[in-house]
């Protein structure tokens, strides 16, 4: 073809180009939906975007699941229902194991489970589920992630729009998306490592629409509350002369505070970041108290633990490893730090 | 679903917005008992058995907020498990996986299991050790939560940078490591609930009545 080319006539290079240039969109441009540009692409991604989060507070179904991580596969029940323009209710029903339910009535969420004791919060999602960002609109994260709208496949044995979920940057993992073209609703979803590894999916196996409101859903106004959990009574500042300094652009502090983590009771400060999408936590502690070797996972929850300076720092989030060792790397004394 | 059981459908949840702190955590018998007249609502309700025993009896009002201190003692009286040689690379083994899943019991406790499968790779992998239990007194009232959604590891590169740890630390670090991913769930929830918190300051809005408050 090229030396083809070489030989031609201008008007042939022309054409040529326009070729090669429609071979080059192809395949960003998705299999079904060939005359979109990546532009429209990204437009009609947060387009189907937005829909889903939509139809994810108002839609009325009854649907069934799967929830896989690695090898384990857990299977759900999902009841939604709107109940007025502020409120929709929600029950997610674990089928395998402990019988852990997870019930929301608009902004008041209720976890029961026979094993870890009973709680409630005041949040309008349901945590460990789907994220919270899939909620709301696309703008809220789009500054450091992208949607794409491309092509479509049989997904629950219903026509779906696929979405990629990408990250600007190589620092975060991304999200697959299939979305129902007739209601918006989201049927698959899978989380994976940018290098293309799926760590965390999400399936719906069956799902039936309502008109009203499941009537299943109806019995939940007479089950009992369990009681609501609140923060320890004050937040002690961070202690320690190391702290966080460098996270990937996007991350802002949401928590910051010394306290003794619950299960070992050590002394630990604790700062939470979140780019909207993606939590990380960090946490740090004296290294001679903790005394953990150096150690990584990756996984749809990763964390590593390293030294830095006597201290023990350990990161958590739902993070490529990379990301996790570099936000250690990143730390500095307050002593160094431009403010504290 | 026949009209009469929308509007009591309607009616029970009626109920509980209007729900108030006096009567917290009693179900409305009125309507209760009227729905569960309606022999086609009470097969529906039946086929998921919809409101599992633990959302009916376990919680009352009288219940400790304290569910740390519950939980601590749940575990403290809890068998420890014999620590099984579990190594990454033995991870798919049938045999194995089933050990370190026995290992993840107790601890699923108060745990997502997810995070305590990743640390039964890393830890244990000594044979024959006796895990020493070691739960401290609860002195700060720190939140126990059990968030909703299994979360699991398992296909992950395990990095040991560092020589394998002693005997003696396995059971210590499993505990500790462990206590990180909890911790970060935990927090993670909470400072959900700060968002909604912060916003209502910020919208002053009131939409209702909250039982619990």
């Amino acid at each position: 073809m090229q030396t083809r080319l070489s030989q031609s006539t201008t008007h042939m290079i022309r054409t040529f180009t326009a070729v090669v240039l429609c071979l080059l969109f192809l395949p960003v441009s998705g299999t079904a939906h060939s005359e979109t540009s990546p532009d429209q692409a990204a437009n009609l991604g947060e387009v189907w975007f937005d829909r889903m989060a939509l139809a994810l507070r108002q839609l009325n179904f009854e649907a069934t699941l799967v929830q896989s991580q690695g090898q384990r596969i857990q299977p759900l029940v999902w009841f939604h229902g709107r109940y007025d323009h502020e409120t929709d209710l929600e029950l997610l029903i674990h089928l395998n194991g402990a019988d852990s339910r997870a019930l929301r009535i608009g902004d008041q969420t209720y976890y029961y489970s026979p094993v870890g004791g009973s709680y409630s919060l005041q949040t309008n999602v349901t945590a460990g589920f789907i994220p919270p960002a899939f909620y709301e609109p696309f703008a809220q994260i789009s500054q450091h992630y992208q949607v794409i709208a491309s092509g479509g496949m049989r997904v629950t044995g219903r026509p779906a729009q696929y979405l990629r979920l990408v990250s600007r940057d190589e620092y975060r993992y991304h999200y697959d998306l299939w979305i129902d073209r007739e209601s918006a609703m989201l049927l698959k979803l899978q989380m994976m490592t940018p290098q293309g590894e799926v760590l965390e999916q999400l399936q719906l196996t069956s799902i039936l629409f309502t008109e009203q409101i499941p009537a299943q859903l109806t019995e939940v106004g007479a089950i009992q509350r369990p009681p609501r959990l609140y923060e320890a009574a004050q937040l002690e500042a961070p202690r320690f002369n190391l702290r966080p300094n460098w996270l990937p652009e996007g991350f802002e502090l949401r928590r910051a505070q010394h306290r003794r983590l619950y299960d070992t009771q050590l002394p630990t400060d604790h700062y939470l970041f979140s780019d909207g999408l993606t939590e990380v936590s960090i946490y740090i502690g004296e290294q001679q108290q903790q005394g953990l070797p150096e150690l990584a996972f990756q996984g749809a929850e990763s964390l590593i633990n390293t030294a830095i300076d006597g201290y023990a720092v350990t990161v958590v989030g739902k993070l490529p490893v990379v990301t996790l060792h570099q936000i250690a790397a990143g730390m500095v004394m307050n002593s160094q730090g431009a403010t504290q | 679903m026949s009209d009469c059981l929308k509007q009591n459908a309607s009616a029970l949840l009626d109920s509980h917005f209007e729900d108030t702190d006096a009567d917290a955590g009693q179900p409305f018998n009125a309507d209760l008992s009227a729905l569960l007249d309606d022999e086609q609502a009470r097969a529906v309700w039946q086929r998921y058995a919809l409101v599992g025993q633990i959302m009916r009896r376990e919680v009352s009002a009288a219940q400790s907020l304290d569910i740390s201190a519950q939980v601590a003692a749940q575990i403290a009286q809890e068998p420890q498990v014999t620590a099984q040689v579990v190594t990454p690379l033995m991870q798919s083994g049938g045999a194995l996986t089933r050990a370190a899943s026995r290992w993840l019991k107790p601890a699923g406790s108060i745990a997502i299991a997810a995070s305590v499968a990743i640390v039964a790779v890393l830890s244990v992998q000594q044979p024959g050790l006796e895990v020493m239990p070691n739960t401290p007194a609860v002195t700060t009232p720190t939140l126990v939560t059990n968030p909703f959604g299994g979360r699991n590891p398992v296909s992950f590169n395990t990095v040991m940078e560092a020589p394998a740890p002693t005997q003696a630390e396995i059971a210590q670090q499993r505990q500790l490591l462990q206590s990180y991913l909890l911790d970060h769930q935990r927090q993670l929830q909470l400072s959900l609930q700060a968002e909604m918190e912060q916003q209502e300051h910020a919208n002053e809005v009131e939409p209702i009545d909250h039982p619990h408050d």
